[in-house]
């Protein structure tokens, strides 16, 4: 790849980013109830006349007080009627904005769903998420960064409906809109990134993993890494580190291993993408003589630099198991927002920084404190929030889900300008409620990073089972470490779990204390536990960019899985 | 400790394990594995005397499943029960092949 097209590319992305993001820092950010007010009745208007706006007299509300006593606060399965219509082609239900696709989201929460992908919403996104990183990059990132290309992860496919519209994947659309198609699409994202367009939309049964680390394997001149999930990046670096001889040997000969699942089309399709490298092949071998237990990254891209993804919002563990064990520290890390495949509402604060601004033009969004449960009255637009409280968001987006219940719950850190900073809490509804004293998922990890650190334990992932099969109800925490412990203090391990819990929580001590709650208990997983689940999630068909970790245990099948898998200690 | 001993005749292969398939064994099994299955249209293994499995040796069969799928079939026999409870609990019993 000629290093100067890549430069070209990112300086002209990154500069239209810069003058994006500084509109956004020093302009968005010093007016945000004006400009998400306009933004609120701009949408009323412009959809006054669908069925929804309609049904709620849209063309009456002229102001925030005035849609919060209209409009209700609606979940999924309020809007699915709407949704299912639409998707058999009917328009101007919940939006009168143009779309052709439908996002669906991963299920974190539940079933999967559907958003109308509009062209308005779209936009939000490519300004919000691409350019805003790309901006920060510019700003922040030594300009070397330009002058290699990223290592992607994503891959994306959707399916067509009966109607003619697509469903799944946005990205999976982007080569029908690009002129030239197909062709110009894969040429123009290999440009930025490492990865071919058979892996960005891969035909089904194509393995993905080899795709994209085959590609970025053999560019010693990758500057970084662009992910969905800090989760997906570990994925694909243990990937190659489990596959560095077949990789290694397919670089030196330019083959593709009869061993790799690609069906035959796109195995000829990239045949004709590759050629013999045993220059590269021998320069991988010499850094993985002596195997993969080094910080191997700056190793294999001397000039990798930064990573994008989401890495906070419950992804924290990954971020660490990759800078102990792959990277090193010195890498810049542009931890993404909050975003889903229902909007965005969030954007970068700065470079390894878990806070992000609330963006007052993506979305109007509202926060519900949680301690207020249903009782809607209580919600609060942003120029009314208080750092260091939670609420959770209440949106209303670009593609017709009107304050609609996200079930996201986030905390306010401070201000940027006159705009808040929030970081992810947790999802309202994964709550778990023993003793009804509300653990959040981020107690757990506060709870498991803590003891792991005071402990010396290399952390290289976790699960909570709530137990209920005990008397007083416990949680049974299983940690799995990144090499084998078959002999620890386990009742030191337990008193430092149970010390930083009640840290996280206090009402766990409260329930403790009145024998609600017992103390919790833990146990070590073997090594690859969490790696074997995805591996056997992905088996059965799951998106592997989409998977999020199991935090807490929910089901039978997930509780025998992960019981079953503990190390077996010795006295 | 894991002794591996493979028993390769036409396009059948057909390997032995004996000991503890764990951390620090999975890889030398996987490499084996991975190195032998040209040409191979069946591969049998054989865990009669396994005595042990870990997730890491569960994500190597995992993955010979996956190659095996694609160039023939693979099956697991002489499952002890104390392998085949770990089979059942972990889903393995409905991807393998067990006899």
């Amino acid at each position: 790849m000629d290093t100067n097209i890549t430069r070209q590319a990112y300086d002209q992305n990154s500069q239209q980013g810069l003058a994006a993001m500084k509109e956004f820092m020093e302009v968005e950010t010093q007016k945000p109830m004006e400009l998400t007010t306009e933004l609120l009745l701009k949408l009323l208007q412009d959809n006054k006349d669908t069925e929804y706006g309609k049904r709620y007299d849209f063309a009456s509300i002229h102001s925030i007080e005035d849609y919060q006593k209209k409009v209700p606060v609606v979940v999924y399965d309020d809007l699915a009627p709407y949704l299912e219509r639409m998707m058999a082609g009917e328009k101007n239900l919940l939006t009168a904005y143009r779309y052709d696709h439908f996002n669906e989201t991963s299920g974190t929460v539940g079933v999967p769903k559907v958003v109308p992908m509009t062209d308005e919403q779209s936009q939000v996104f490519a300004k919000y998420n691409n350019l805003h990183m790309y901006g920060i990059i510019r700003d922040k990132v030594d300009p070397d960064w330009m002058n290699g290309r990223g290592f992607c992860t994503s891959s994306g496919n959707c399916r067509t409906l009966p109607s003619g519209l697509t469903v799944g994947e946005a990205s999976a659309k982007m080569a029908d809109y690009i002129k030239g198609g197909k062709d110009a699409f894969d040429a123009m994202i290999r440009t930025l990134y490492t990865s071919p367009l058979e892996g960005l939309n891969p035909a089904a049964g194509a393995d993905t993993k080899y795709i994209h680390t085959r590609f970025a394997l053999m560019d010693r001149e990758v500057r970084g890494m662009v992910t969905g999930f800090y989760s997906v990046i570990v994925l694909f670096l243990r990937y190659i580190e489990d596959n560095i001889e077949l990789l290694i040997n397919d670089i030196e000969k330019g083959t593709i291993s009869e061993n790799v699942d690609l069906p035959d089309e796109v195995r000829e399709s990239l045949l004709k993408k590759i050629e013999p490298m045993p220059e590269r092949a021998a320069e991988l071998r010499e850094i993985f003589k002596d195997g993969t237990d080094i910080q191997w990254v700056p190793k294999v891209w001397p000039h990798f630099t930064y990573i994008t993804g989401a890495g906070g919002d419950g992804f924290e563990v990954y971020d660490k198991v990759i800078k102990q064990h792959f990277t090193g520290e010195g890498i810049t890390n542009i931890y993404s927002g909050i975003t889903a495949s229902e909007g965005l509402w969030s954007v970068p604060a700065g470079i390894n920084d878990f806070d992000s601004i609330l963006a007052p033009c993506a979305a109007f969004v509202e926060f519900q404190p949680v301690e207020a449960g249903d009782d809607f009255s209580k919600c609060v637009t942003m120029d009314k929030l208080e750092v260091g409280k939670i609420y959770e968001l209440i949106i209303t987006n670009l593609s017709g889900f009107w304050r609609y219940r996200m079930s996201d719950a986030v905390i306010v850190t401070g201000f940027h300008n006159k705009t808040p900073k929030v970081q992810f809490m947790y999802r309202v509804n994964r709550t778990i409620n023993l003793a009804e004293e509300k653990t959040t998922e981020k107690a757990l990890q506060f709870a498991v990073e803590k003891t792991c650190q005071e402990m010396g334990i290399d952390l290289a992932d976790f699960t909570v089972y709530p137990n209920t099969d005990v008397t007083p109800n416990r949680y049974d925490f299983l940690i799995e470490p990144m090499h084998e412990i078959t002999k620890f203090d386990m009742a030191a391990l337990k008193e430092s779990i149970f010390k930083n819990l009640c840290e996280a929580n206090p009402v766990y001590h409260d329930c403790y204390a009145d024998n609600w709650l017992a103390k919790p208990e833990v146990f070590f997983l073997q090594p690859e536990t969490s790696l074997l689940y995805r591996d056997m999630m992905v088996y059965r068909g799951a998106s592997m960019n989409q998977l999020k970790p199991v935090r807490v245990i929910m089901n039978e099948k997930q509780r025998k899985f992960f019981l079953s898998l503990r190390q077996e200690m010795e006295e | 400790m894991l002794n591996i001993e493979k028993k390769a005749e036409n396009s059948v292969l057909t390997v032995l394990l004996t000991g503890r398939l764990d951390t620090t064994t999975a890889p030398e099994l996987e490499k084996e594995i991975k190195g032998s299955l040209d040409g191979v249209t069946k591969l049998v293994i054989d865990t009669e005397k396994l005595e042990y499995i870990s997730s890491a040796g569960l994500r190597v069969l995992l993955a010979a499943q996956k190659i095996m799928g694609k160039q023939g079939s693979m099956k697991v026999i002489h499952v002890s029960e104390t392998i085949m409870e770990i089979f059942d609990v972990t889903g393995f019993a409905d991807i393998l092949t067990i006899e």
